[in-house]
C-alpha cells in the first residue's frame, strides 16, 4: 500500500514544481514497490493500453488453499469421479460418510462401493449427468463400510465444469430413509421383451387374413401356398413367444398355479399337439410309463410348456426315421422322473453345460442347420425349477442321441407332506402363487 | 443543485472514493471488497464508491493520472489522496486516510 497526499495549500511556483516532481517520483517508486509486492494487477500505459499482470505463484497457491478450505469445510463428502467411475479426488468428509480411511478409496471404482441392488440407480444417475442429460441427479444407495456396517448414503451428482472429459462430482451425505429402489430389467431383457411384443402384434391380423383367404373358394388353387404362409407365420409367432418367455423366465416373473396333474396324461396331450411335427419328421414315439405314482404338483400350462419344449427339442434333433422313447418311473421317493430319449445328433460332453444356456445351440453349425433361437431348453429348465422340479441332460456324445430327465414333485408325497396336498379351496378362489426362480 | 450537496455533487461530509480496478483481477476484487467493508464499518451513513474499470475505461485512468490498479482515490473530504494496493491492512488504510483508527470488535 502507498499513500500520496496532495498539498492543499499553494507554495511559490519554483518550489511547487520541485515538490510536485519529488512527489511524482515518490509516487512512481511506491507504485513499483506495490507491483513487485504483487498487490497490483494491471498497469495503464500512457497510450491508454492496459496490461494485466499475471498473479504471482504465491497468489495462485493462496487461491488454491482457499478453495481447499471451502471444500474441506462443507458438510458433504465431495469426490470427483472420472467417466470410468474411478475416484480421482475427495475431501476428508468422504471417508466419514462412507466409513473408509481417507485415502483408501482413491483410484477405486465408485461402482464397487455401491450395493449391488442399487447399482442400476447409480448407473442411471451417473450416465445422465456425465452425458449432460441432467445437470444434477440425486439418488440413494446402500453401501457397506470398512467395518462391515451397512449405511444408506444420499448422493447428488453434478458434471464437473472443467470442460474436461465428463468427470462427475459426487456430494455424499448420510441418508435417513431407505434407498430409492429402481428395479429395471437389464437392458437386453427389456429390449427383448419390447421387441417380441412389438413384432408379435402385427402377426395376428396377418394370420387371420391368411385363414380367411384359405377358406375363400376363389383362392382354392393357392391353398398350398397359403398353408405354407400359415406355417411360417405360426413359426414366427412361436419364436417371438419364446423370446418373451425368455424375458419372463430370466426376470423371475413367472406366475404359477400349482395343482394336481396326471403327468402321463399331460405327456399324451403334448404329443397330440406335436403330432404334425412328429409325423413330418417320420419319428416313432415309444411310451413306457412304469411309475405307479404319476400325479404331480405343478402348474398345468407351465408343465405342458416344459414337456412341449423337451419333446420338440427331441424331434428337432432326431434323424428322420429315428425314434423317441418317453419313460416314467418313481426313482426317488416323492418324485416322478420322466426320461425323454432320442436317437438324434447327440451332444458332445463339452457342450452339455451349454444346452440350458439362453441363445445356445451347440456350435454355430447346429444353429445354421436347425434354426430357432436356442431358448427352448433355457425356458424349459427355468419353468421346471420354478415348479420344484429339475431338468437335466445326458448324452454319450455326438451321434449317440440324448436323454433329458425331468423330475417333478408328486402331489401325494408318501409322508409328512400331507399339509401340502390338503384339499384347498376351489381353483378359482385360490390366489396365484408367485414363484421366484 | 441541492444545498445538501457539495460542489462535486456529493452529500456534504460524505466520504467519496473512486476505485480504479482491472476487471475481476484478484487484487482488484479484494480491494473492492476491503473498501466496501471499511466504508460500511466506519462511515455507514455517508459514503459513495465509484468503480472505474481500467479495462473498459483506460482513458479515465490516464486523465486522473492513475497508472496502476487497484488504486483508490479519496475525492472527498479534501485533501484528495491515493492508495495503491488491495487495502487488506485496514488500520494502515485508516491511518493513511487520516481517519480515527477504531479498535476492531
Amino acid at each position: 500500500m502507498m499513500v500520496t497526499t496532495y498539498p492543499s495549500h499553494q507554495s511559490p511556483p519554483s518550489r511547487v514544481a520541485a515538490g510536485a516532481l519529488a512527489l511524482r517520483l515518490a509516487h512512481a517508486e511506491h507504485a513499483l514497490r506495490m507491483i513487485t509486492g504483487g498487490e497490483v494487477d494491471a498497469i495503464v500505459s500512457p497510450d491508454g493500453k492496459t496490461y494485466l499482470l499475471q498473479p504471482a505463484q504465491e497468489e495462485v497457491r493462496e487461491k488454491q488453499k482457499w478453495l481447499q478450505a471451502v471444500i474441506e469445510s462443507t458438510a458433504d463428502g465431495i469426490m470427483v469421479v472420472n467417466r470410468g467411475g474411478a475416484i480421482l479426488s475427495q475431501n476428508q468428509r468422504v471417508s466419514r460418510v462412507l466409513g473408509y480411511k481417507p485415502d483408501e478409496l482413491l483410484g477405486t471404482s465408485i461402482f464397487q462401493i455401491v450395493g449391488e441392488e442399487d447399482l442400476p440407480a447409480i448407473h442411471s444417475a451417473f450416465f445422465n449427468v456425465a452425458e449432460g442429460f441432467h445437470e444434477h441427479a440425486t439418488t440413494r444407495f446402500r453401501h457397506r463400510a470398512r467395518d462391515g456396517s451397512s449405511r444408506v448414503v444420499e448422493a447428488t451428482l453434478g458434471k464437473l465444469r472443467d470442460a474436461g472429459e465428463g468427470s462427475v462430482v459426487f456430494s455424499l451425505r448420510p441418508a435417513a430413509g431407505p434407498p430409492v429402489m429402481v428395479i429395471e430389467p437389464p437392458p437386453r431383457d427389456r429390449f427383448l421383451a419390447m421387441l417380441s411384443h412389438e413384432l408379435r402384434t402385427p402377426l395376428m391380423p396377418v394370420l387371420l387374413g391368411v385363414d380367411a383367404l384359405a377358406e375363400d373358394e376363389r383362392f382354392a388353387e393357392a391353398r398350398s401356398t397359403l398353408a405354407m404362409m400359415r406355417r411360417n407365420l405360426e413359426l414366427q409367432s412361436r419364436l417371438l413367444e419364446e423370446l418373451s418367455e425368455f424375458t419372463a423366465v430370466g426376470q423371475h416373473k413367472v406366475r404359477l398355479r400349482p395343482e394336481s396333474i396326471d403327468a402321463h396324461e399331460a405327456i399324451r396331450f403334448v404329443l397330440e399337439n406335436c403330432r404334425s411335427e412328429i409325423a413330418a419328421a417320420r419319428i416313432e414315439v415309444l411310451l413306457d410309463f412304469r411309475a405307479s405314482e404319476n400325479v404331480v404338483l405343478a402348474d398345468s400350462v407351465r408343465l405342458q410348456q416344459v414337456m412341449w419344449n423337451v419333446v420338440r427339442n427331441a424331434v428337432k434333433f432326431s434323424t428322420p426315421g429315428g425314434g423317441i422313447s418317453i419313460t416314467s418311473a418313481n426313482e426317488a421317493p416323492g418324485s416322478l422322473t420322466l426320461k425323454f430319449t432320442d436317437q438324434g445328433i447327440g451332444i458332445e460332453p463339452g457342450l452339455l453345460p451349454l444346452v440350458f444356456e439362453a441363445f445356445q445351440q451347440g456350435d454355430g453349425s447346429i444353429l445354421q442347420r436347425f434354426g430357432g433361437l436356442g431358448l427352448g431348453m433355457f425356458i424349459a429348465k427355468g419353468l421346471a425349477e420354478a415348479q420344484g422340479g429339475t431338468l437335466t441332460v445326458a448324452s454319450e456324445g455326438r451321434g449317440k442321441g440324448a436323454t433329458f430327465s425331468l423330475t417333478l414333485k408328486l402331489a401325494r408325497a408318501p409322508a409328512m407332506a400331507n399339509a401340502e396336498v390338503a384339499p384347498g379351496p376351489p381353483a378359482e378362489q385360490r390366489q396365484p402363487q408367485e414363484a421366484i426362480l | 443543485m441541492n444545498d445538501a450537496l457539495n460542489a462535486s455533487g456529493h452529500p456534504k461530509g460524505a466520504y467519496v472514493f473512486q476505485l480504479y480496478l482491472a476487471g475481476g483481477a484478484p487484487n482488484s476484487v479484494r480491494a473492492l471488497a476491503n473498501l466496501y467493508a471499511i466504508c460500511r464499518k466506519h462511515f455507514p451513513e455517508s459514503h459513495r464508491i465509484e468503480v472505474i474499470d481500467v479495462l473498459k475505461e483506460p482513458l479515465r485512468a490516464l486523465a486522473a493520472a492513475i497508472f496502476v490498479t487497484p488504486t483508490v482515490v479519496k475525492i472527498s473530504p479534501a485533501p484528495e489522496q491515493q492508495i495503491i494496493g488491495n487495502l487488506s491492512e485496514e488500520q494502515e488504510v485508516l491511518r493513511a486516510l487520516g481517519l480515527p483508527q477504531k479498535e476492531s470488535e
